[in-house]
């Protein structure tokens, strides 16, 4: 079973999610301060790592720098409201995802599970997404809308890889734009809206009630799983 | 003036040789008049000197007409000696004359200029009179101070605390203070015993004060003697003028520092009963229904126990949102609400509200009405996506169960217009612009659903910040009902130019 490092100094925080998720047969691990959890996560290293931003003795920033010289396997991070530049941050220095505390366990429980999955391995090989409406064959550049094959430009297909390799897991705007647009358009956010605005038109997808790309606003975009996980 | 200047430089060759090149006219002269009339010719330059400059340049000149004439005119010819005392006498009596006429020419000329000053004074007083009163604060009346001074801009210098005054070395060097005297003086705390003194200070140092009942406000040097003529009983009423604004402006600042102090002691009361209430009732519920579930939790079927955690849950939902609010209210007020702005979509805005909305709608639903092509919105997505959460939030609590809350999402003009209507009692036009004030809430006491009252001044905070506006308006397609006629919040934004479409078409491929 996976196991997973929780990164918190709240006692009660742990607490929830250790009964909470060893109920959804995870083994957990646990760890009240920064370095602890760094020497934790180097002697046993879990399959997934919750860390908090606000930790006693480091920054979370520079936990999730050492983590991630070291781990590499996903990490959530729980930040606070309205705080997103620290979020941005934190995915930009390697966090894979993030949870606005307060939360509900169903939330972190969902991108647990996308990032464990995304993580699996079967990563390389997602070659086709399919569902009742759509059909992605990533390999042929290929998309089909009830049936109706539409032409892709070669942006709007790389645009789409990336999302669909990390279904389920929030992808940043600097991400995306970096490695379709290059290093010098990381700044240039409104070329990734016209191109995601351009993508959900032909997926036939809805901003405001997304079935497949969903918008962090300020953050990123995410890929949402087929509806049976 | 320029050219009195230009005579002035030159006053000296030109009081001398002048005479001696009004000569040869005189010569061409002389022969149409009678012999002692040419005199006269002598005269009328030397008043003409007296009168444009100075009495005394005139005895010069007079002197140089003087040996002129003899020279020329007076027997012997060619020569400075004069024979005749009828001659000799005539001279005399020429230079006494012009010696007269030259000093009764300046004293009238500087009457005039007299006058003309005090017109000139007079003038600017009336101007600074007019100014006085608008100004608003002290820096205000002492930028009309020194407008008023501008003509003097060379011979005067007015400093204040804002130029760093105990270190000008202006002031140090014209008043000839030490400095640690002059930072005492400035730093004095007045009193109407120091404020008597004030004058004999000022004539001691040459300097005048600017100030108000408690506090030396400004300095000014004038170097009088670089001024020609300066009315000083005119002066001492303007700067008493100044001291009056200066009076007025701290009184004005104290009151409204007072009012400030009001409004924040009203604020942190009404804060402090709005944490005690909005925060204890849900802290009730769920210390009440976590504490049923323990101690009762085996007598209790499993939809029972299910339904006290649901409304755990529900209430700490609710003082979640509380928080976020006060949160958000201190950051708006304290003014360090920094925008981070991004081009962002209504529907994406609109999809995350949704989603956030999703456990408040129990009893009630949305209807979407998202025009097709609106432009993006250049805007800091997390504000946005909060102000209308709260608006909807508030709509929900005021809607009648199984009731729709409309959103409606439009351009108008160079506007973004986002509408968001609820079937409920509406709001009464009187009341419509108290909403948006702190604390304030329709309910009273401890009903149900109450919120915190800042959920629509946030609204509006957030929404200004952005240049946009917030209003309150009936419901259009209620008018009929009396009872539950409805009520719409109208949210505006400004919509910014979104960058060129060729801009991206160059980065396709």
């Amino acid at each position: 079973m996976s196991k997973i490092l929780i990164i918190d100094d709240e006692p009660q925080i742990r607490r929830f999610l250790q009964i909470g998720l060893t109920a959804q047969g995870y083994v957990i691990h646990e760890a009240d301060n920064g370095r602890q959890g760094l020497a934790l996560a180097a002697e046993t290293p879990p399959d997934l790592i919750i860390l908090d931003m606000g930790l006693p003795d480091l920054d979370g920033q520079v936990v999730l720098k050492k983590l991630r010289d070291f781990f590499h396997a996903p990490i959530i991070v729980l930040s606070v409201r309205n705080r997103e530049s620290e979020i941005v941050q934190a995915l930009d220095t390697g966090a894979n995802d993030y949870v606005v505390k307060p939360f509900g366990i169903q939330e972190l429980l969902a991108r647990i599970r996308g990032l464990i999955k995304a993580f699996g391995p079967s990563v390389e090989t997602v070659q086709k997404y399919q569902d009742e409406r759509i059909l992605i064959e990533l390999q042929d550049r290929k998309l089909t809308v009830d049936g109706e094959v539409i032409k892709l430009s070669r942006k709007e297909f790389e645009l789409l890889k990336r999302l669909i390799n990390n279904a389920g897991r929030l992808v940043t705007q600097q991400q995306l734009l970096r490695e379709i647009w290059g290093g010098t358009h990381v700044e240039d956010t409104h070329y990734l809206r016209i191109f995601i605005a351009r993508l959900r038109t032909k997926l036939g997808d809805d901003p405001s009630n997304p079935r497949y790309i969903e918008t962090e606003p300020g953050v990123g975009y995410r890929f949402l799983p087929s509806v049976e996980n | 003036m320029s050219i009195e200047q230009h005579i002035r430089k030159f006053a000296y060759p030109i009081a001398i040789l002048f005479p001696w090149l009004l000569t040869p006219i005189a010569f061409l002269i002389a022969d149409y008049l009678p012999d002692t009339n040419v005199q006269l010719l002598y005269l009328v330059m030397v008043v003409f000197i007296s009168i444009n400059v100075t009495v005394e340049l005139a005895i010069i000149n007079a002197l140089s007409s003087f040996f002129a004439y003899s020279f020329f005119f007076a027997e012997p010819d060619g020569s400075i000696l004069i024979h005749g005392p009828e001659d000799l006498f005539t001279i005399l009596l020429f230079v006494f004359s012009s010696v007269i006429v030259g000093y009764i020419a300046t004293k009238q000329k500087r009457n005039v200029q007299k006058i003309r000053e005090r017109e000139f004074m007079t003038d600017i007083e009336l101007e600074l009179l007019e100014e006085l009163p608008k100004a608003q604060n002290t820096e205000e009346v002492i930028a009309a101070m020194r407008d008023a001074l501008k003509p003097w801009r060379e011979n005067c210098v007015l400093i204040t605390d804002a130029d760093n005054w105990v270190t000008h070395p202006m002031i140090r060097r014209l008043t000839n203070l030490r400095k640690t005297y002059l930072e005492e003086l400035l730093k004095l705390r007045l009193t109407p015993e120091v404020i008597e003194k004030i004058p004999a200070l000022e004539r001691e140092h040459d300097v005048y004060f600017l100030y108000n009942s408690q506090q030396v406000i400004g300095l000014l040097r004038i170097a009088t003697e670089n001024i020609q003529y300066l009315p000083k009983d005119i002066f001492l009423l303007l700067l008493r003028q100044v001291n009056i604004s200066l009076e007025r402006t701290r009184l004005a600042a104290d009151l409204e520092k007072e009012k400030t102090a009001k409004e924040n002691e009203l604020l942190r009361s009404a804060l402090l009963s709005s944490v005690s209430h909005d925060f204890r009732t849900p802290l009730t519920t769920m210390i009440g229904a976590t504490s049923t579930v323990i101690e009762f939790g085996e007598h209790l079927d499993k939809q029972q126990t299910r339904e006290l955690l649901d409304t755990v849950l529900e209430e700490a939902q609710r003082l979640n949102r509380y928080t976020q609010n006060l949160l958000d209210m201190t950051r708006l007020g304290f003014g360090q609400l920094q925008l981070e702005c991004d081009w962002v979509s209504v529907e994406e805005i609109m999809g995350v509200v949704k989603k956030r909305l999703r456990p408040l709608l129990i009893h009630n639903y949305l209807k979407e009405d998202i025009d097709p092509d609106l432009p993006p919105l250049y805007v800091h997505a997390a504000l946005l996506e909060q102000a209308i959460f709260n608006v909807v939030d508030n709509a929900i609590k005021f809607s009648p169960v199984n009731e729709s809350i409309d959103i409606h999402c439009s351009k108008e003009d160079d506007r973004m217009v986002i509408t968001i209507c609820d079937q409920g009692t509406g709001i009464p036009e009187e009341e419509r612009q108290k909403v948006f004030e702190r604390f304030h809430t329709a309910e009273k006491g401890d009903r149900r659903r109450s919120g915190s009252g800042l959920g629509l001044t946030i609204c509006q905070g957030m929404i200004m910040a952005h240049g946009g506006s917030v209003s309150i308006h009936g419901n259009p397609k209620r008018l009929w009902d009396k009872t539950n006629p409805g009520c719409c919040v109208r949210i505006e934004l400004p919509v910014t130019i979104a960058i060129e479409q060729q801009d991206i078409g160059k980065s396709e491929e």
